[in-house]
């Protein structure tokens, strides 16, 4: 099986990110990483050729300082990985060029990526569309919310989360699936594919070299401005010695509020 | 301006969100045509309504409106792409602004806001519910055939089933929500206690739903529910922005809480500083008399 | 023992005019105040509750308390494991938390002056913004910073770093007898008489009250990376740090832990932490190592060296957290044991040992061995840097009075070995309440003296702390 992950390298989503004085998100207390929900992507591709053979390639859009991840990626069991050049496009865009990747890997592999992974959504932004318009450019069965993927003769199945229980399905392969988080964590790199990945060389590949349709990085969603949220209007605190003294003024309030 | 709005439904009725978009639809000055989609054995929901809703977008329609649930988030971007349109997931507000659509959203989890501008003729878009009010009344809502290709999609096998009934978090216009100051899954019950007094649901913040304490279907926060009720209760909840972006659209927003610091009291409307364990029974006890 | 009085309603009065609003009696006092993190050493309520708000408000009720007689207990966020806050003798407690402001930086001078109450994890958040870094890292993170210097507290990074006492440059204090002095200055080094402020740190709220703090700070490190080494056993584990140390790498941490806590963490946390078995071989120990730097690079070249030292002293594997989720992942557990062992225990003592680093692994297996002899079951983890091991005695079934008969005779025997090897009854956590006894056991009459001496000369009427740190009640 040839998998590919496509994978975005984020700011630390456990750190709050908020509006800088200059207007725009301020992220100097937040390193960057490979998207958490890309992370389990390519996790789970690993542990699936690791079972059933194959081979696992990641692909990131975006500029020099994005190799780090594709770096990491190496150090946990990906073969193969490439970054496409790109910065500032909208989910579209970024689908396109991912198509564009993707179709140029085909050609040279002269086949089709059995399936091709993308985290769910990714933390920043949390859009959520661009596995979703890949699938559609790519023109392939696709599933999200993926936790599980099993072979099944000349398809796959997989098990698909919702909001309570989940679905098994049965997918014609290729395929494109987005993936949320399986029952189990991204392994740790090994010190020696840590330090092979440290020496491995990263091809960049230029927008010049993919066949994109005409116009398909206009931006069909143009970024205006940043703003802060409003901020909620500090509310009454009821603080006593004892609690039921504090229930009383609080139903106090909220009788005068008229909230019941 | 011609939208058409998606009505996604639970149980044969239309869902609060999918009725907000009437309002919307009407905040841009636009006629609206409201769409549900049928079910067909087998196919996955997104495969239907996506191929259904676009093929009816492909008539005219200036913008597509969906409610941004799991179904609306995962279609979104899809029916947009089948139209050559661009879209956007989980808007709180659109407007028009010199003839092309002005949409606003979260990012980075709630704490900063997005402007952004649609270029495109058409725009697709997906609308957090409680951004906007319940219309006064409710158009025809036309049933479409559901649309997927044979072959080319994935196939349902089967329904997985969790244990627990259905829980309607985002209609309820109650919610209690434990935290982690519960302290132990017989302290949560309270929580469940106080929920089903006033008549509304229990949520749960992520460590309760880690704890196991109650199943990820009560998750209110950035990867549980987006919930918007007329009371919100938080109970022994710090008030993290993973969970606060969840809940702070919500009406009235009470918190009880021992930590005087915490950071949920700078977005309740009532805070009460004291021991969730003290405070819960005698506020329990207190709303029975009421209803009484 | 000296004499003490009780609080009569008329002191009460005169300490409320000393401090309006903030004296708290009775039922306004919550039961929290009468232990800390440690509740086996004994439960005692104060009769009055200072929440104090400056040095002078301190003062006024200090200066009331000695006059009269009245005991007065210092306390922090109470997540002390020795029963130091605990107001063994009632009296007056001093709850120095709404003390929280972090007043000013020198960032020419790498200095930050704030008040006691903050908490630790504020003033890391705080000096991280800004690009520094406060090294002392004790693993209770809401604990305060004045708590933090009265126990000399320790911490992860101390193998590194040094423990908080490198990082106190001076102090405000207000003296048992109600005076209020200054120790110490912002300088990087003096020879300006007797060090009062070294007395001072370490000191557990028994020579005075600290009101103000100037403390030095670092430029922070650019990256960050961790290593988690699996091993077979303990033994091969510890084998590695002294060669780690001669090859210089200066690792910023260095803990080790054993198989059976991490299974208790991951029991805790609910999911898998570090891989248990690699190759078919299962890990009995684990190393975990962090190290900081300019760059990636220059982490990357320790990483490698050190791998190729591990990997030949019979090292299972060693995986490397690269980003910011994964360090944080295996610190997450490291920082769990505690609670772990919490969660899983009715009745729990430890002791904070700390004995010279290639004593480590025999040590503790002398620990076990003899825990098992006493009836007790014993876990452990602890730093392999600096030889500082948390051993936790613990019992499910037990009655309490059994238990602590069972546990007495345990620190009898293993403190006196810990000092047999060269070591010390506490690394960190102090003496408090709970370890005097075995203070005087381990460093005897001559030095037990001279520091009750010095008690004698801060503390004439011995009204601050009673019972606690060089001498019992």
């Amino acid at each position: 099986m040839e998998i590919l992950v496509c994978m975005k390298q984020v700011p630390d989503d456990s750190v709050e990110i908020r509006l800088g004085k200059d207007g725009q998100p301020d992220l100097s207390q937040a390193e960057s990483q490979g998207n958490a929900f890309d992370t389990y992507a390519l996790e789970m591709a690993v542990r699936y050729i690791e079972a059933n053979g194959g081979a696992v390639t990641v692909l990131t859009v975006g500029t020099e300082d994005d190799k780090a991840c594709l770096r990491n990626s190496l150090s946990v069991g990906a073969a193969k990985v490439v970054l496409v050049e790109g910065s500032g496009t909208d989910a579209a865009g970024t689908a396109a060029l991912l198509a564009g990747g993707i179709k140029k890997l085909e050609a040279e592999n002269g086949a089709a990526f059995d399936m091709v992974f993308c985290g769910r959504e990714s933390t920043d932004y949390i859009g959520g569309e661009v596995g979703e318009i890949l699938a559609e450019t790519l023109k392939r069965p696709f599933v999200t919310d993926v936790v599980e993927v099993e072979p099944a003769d000349a398809k796959v199945v997989v098990k698909k989360e919702l909001e309570s229980g989940y679905l098994k399905v049965e997918s014609p392969i290729p395929s494109v699936f987005t993936i949320a988080k399986p029952n189990y964590d991204p392994r740790y790199p090994s010190v020696k594919s840590k330090i092979a990945a440290r020496r491995a060389k990263i091809p960049t590949v230029a927008q010049s070299e993919l066949a994109l349709e005409d116009g398909a990085l206009n931006a069909k969603v143009s970024h205006k401005a940043f703003l802060e949220p409003p901020k909620r209007e500090a509310g009454v605190l009821v603080k006593e010695a004892d609690a039921a003294t504090a229930v009383a003024k609080a139903l106090e309030i909220l009788a005068a509020d008229k909230v019941l | 301006m011609k939208a058409l709005i998606f009505i996604e439904t639970k149980e044969g009725a239309p869902i609060g969100a999918s009725l907000e978009l009437v309002t919307a639809a009407a905040a841009l000055g636009a006629d609206a045509d409201l769409v549900k989609v049928g079910e067909k054995e087998g196919v996955l929901k997104e495969d239907a309504v996506v191929g259904a809703v676009a093929k009816k977008a492909a008539e005219g329609y200036d913008v597509v409106l969906l409610a941004a649930t799991p179904l609306g988030k995962l279609t979104t971007a899809r029916i947009a792409a089948r139209l050559g349109a661009g879209s956007v997931n989980d808007a709180i507000a659109v407007a028009c602004e010199d003839g092309k659509l002005k949409v606003t959203r979260p990012i980075y989890g709630g704490t900063i806001r997005e402007e952004l501008c649609v270029e495109t003729a058409a725009a697709v878009i997906s609308i957090r519910g409680g951004s906007y009010e319940a219309p006064a009344s409710v158009p025809e809502i036309a049933e479409l055939a559901p649309e997927a290709e044979e072959g080319l999609a994935a196939r349902v096998l089967e329904l997985l089933a969790e244990a627990g009934e259905a829980v309607n978090l985002e209609d309820a216009k109650v919610i209690v929500t434990g935290g982690r100051g519960m302290g132990s899954e017989e302290n949560y019950k309270l929580c469940e206690e106080l929920a089903d007094v006033l008549g509304g649901v229990v949520g749960a913040t992520r460590p309760v739903i880690e704890n196991g304490w109650i199943s990820r279907t009560h998750q209110v926060g950035q990867s549980g529910k987006i919930v918007a009720p007329d009371l919100y209760i938080a109970c022994g909840v710090s008030g993290a922005t993973q969970h606060v972006s969840g809940m702070s659209g919500s009406k009235y927003i009470i918190a009880i809480n021992k930590d005087e610091e915490a950071p949920i009291f700078s977005v309740a409307d009532l805070g009460i500083v004291g021991d969730v364990k003290q405070v819960l029974p005698i506020l329990i006890e207190e709303f029975k008399k009421i209803k009484a | 023992m000296a004499t003490y009085n009780k609080l009569t309603p008329e002191l009460i009065e005169q300490l409320k005019a000393a401090a309006p609003g903030h004296l708290y009696t009775g039922e306004d006092v919550n039961e929290d105040y009468s232990h800390d993190e440690m509740p086996i050493y004994g439960k005692q309520m104060p009769d009055a509750l200072l929440m104090a708000t400056s040095t002078e408000e301190i003062a006024a009720v200090m200066k009331i308390c000695n006059d009269n007689l009245i005991p007065v207990t210092p306390r922090g966020a109470g997540t002390g494991l020795a029963g130091g806050c605990v107001p063994v003798l009632g009296g007056v407690v001093i709850d120095t938390t709404k003390m929280k402001k972090i007043l000013s930086y020198d960032l020419e001078n790498f200095t930050v002056t704030i008040q006691p109450g903050v908490l630790l994890q504020e003033l890391a958040d705080d000096c991280q913004r800004q690009g520094y870094l406060y090294p002392p890292d004790p693993g209770e993170k809401l604990a305060t910073v004045g708590g933090n210097v009265s126990t000399n507290a320790g911490g992860m990074r101390a193998v590194k770093y040094g423990t908080t006492r490198d990082y106190v440059l001076a102090m405000k204090v207000v003296l048992p007898t109600g005076e209020i002095t200054k120790f110490g200055a912002a300088v990087s080094k003096t020879s300006s008489g007797y060090s009062l402020l070294n007395l001072m740190i370490g000191s557990e709220g028994t020579l005075g009250i600290i009101t103000e703090l100037t403390l030095k700070i670092i430029p922070a490190p650019k990256k960050v990376i961790s290593l988690v080494i699996p091993f077979e056993d303990l033994e091969s584990a510890i084998s590695t740090v002294p060669l780690i140390k001669k090859a210089n790498l200066g690792p910023q941490a260095l803990e080790f832990m054993e198989r059976e806590i991490v299974l208790s963490s991951e029991r805790y946390i609910g999911r898998s932490v570090f891989p248990q078995v690699i190759d078919g071989v299962t890990a009995g120990a684990y190393l975990l190592v962090t190290f900081d730097g300019e760059d990636e690079d220059e982490l990357l070249d320790l990483v490698e060296k050190t791998s190729d030292l591990v990997l030949e002293q019979g090292a299972l594997d060693v995986l490397v957290a690269d980003s910011p989720a994964k360090i944080k992942d295996a610190w997450a557990a490291r920082s769990s044991f505690l609670e772990a062992i919490e969660a899983e225990t009715k009745l729990l003592d430890e002791c904070d040992v700390v004995v010279p680093c290639n004593q480590i692994a025999s040590f503790l297996t002398f620990a076990k061995q003899y825990g098992e002899e006493c009836g007790l079951i014993i876990k452990s983890f602890g730093h392999a840097g600096d030889g500082n091991l948390h051993i936790y005695q613990c019992s499910n079934d037990l009655p309490e009075e059994e238990f602590k008969a069972r546990v007495d005779k345990y620190f009898h025997t293993l403190y006196d070995h810990a000092v047999q090897c060269g070591g010390q009854v506490s690394g960190e956590h102090g003496i408090g309440r709970g370890k005097v006894k075995y203070l005087i056991e381990s460093v005897g009459e001559t030095n037990m003296a001279l520091m009750e001496g010095i008690k004698k000369v801060f503390d004439p009427n011995m009204i601050l702390n009673p019972g606690k740190v060089c001498y019992t009640l």
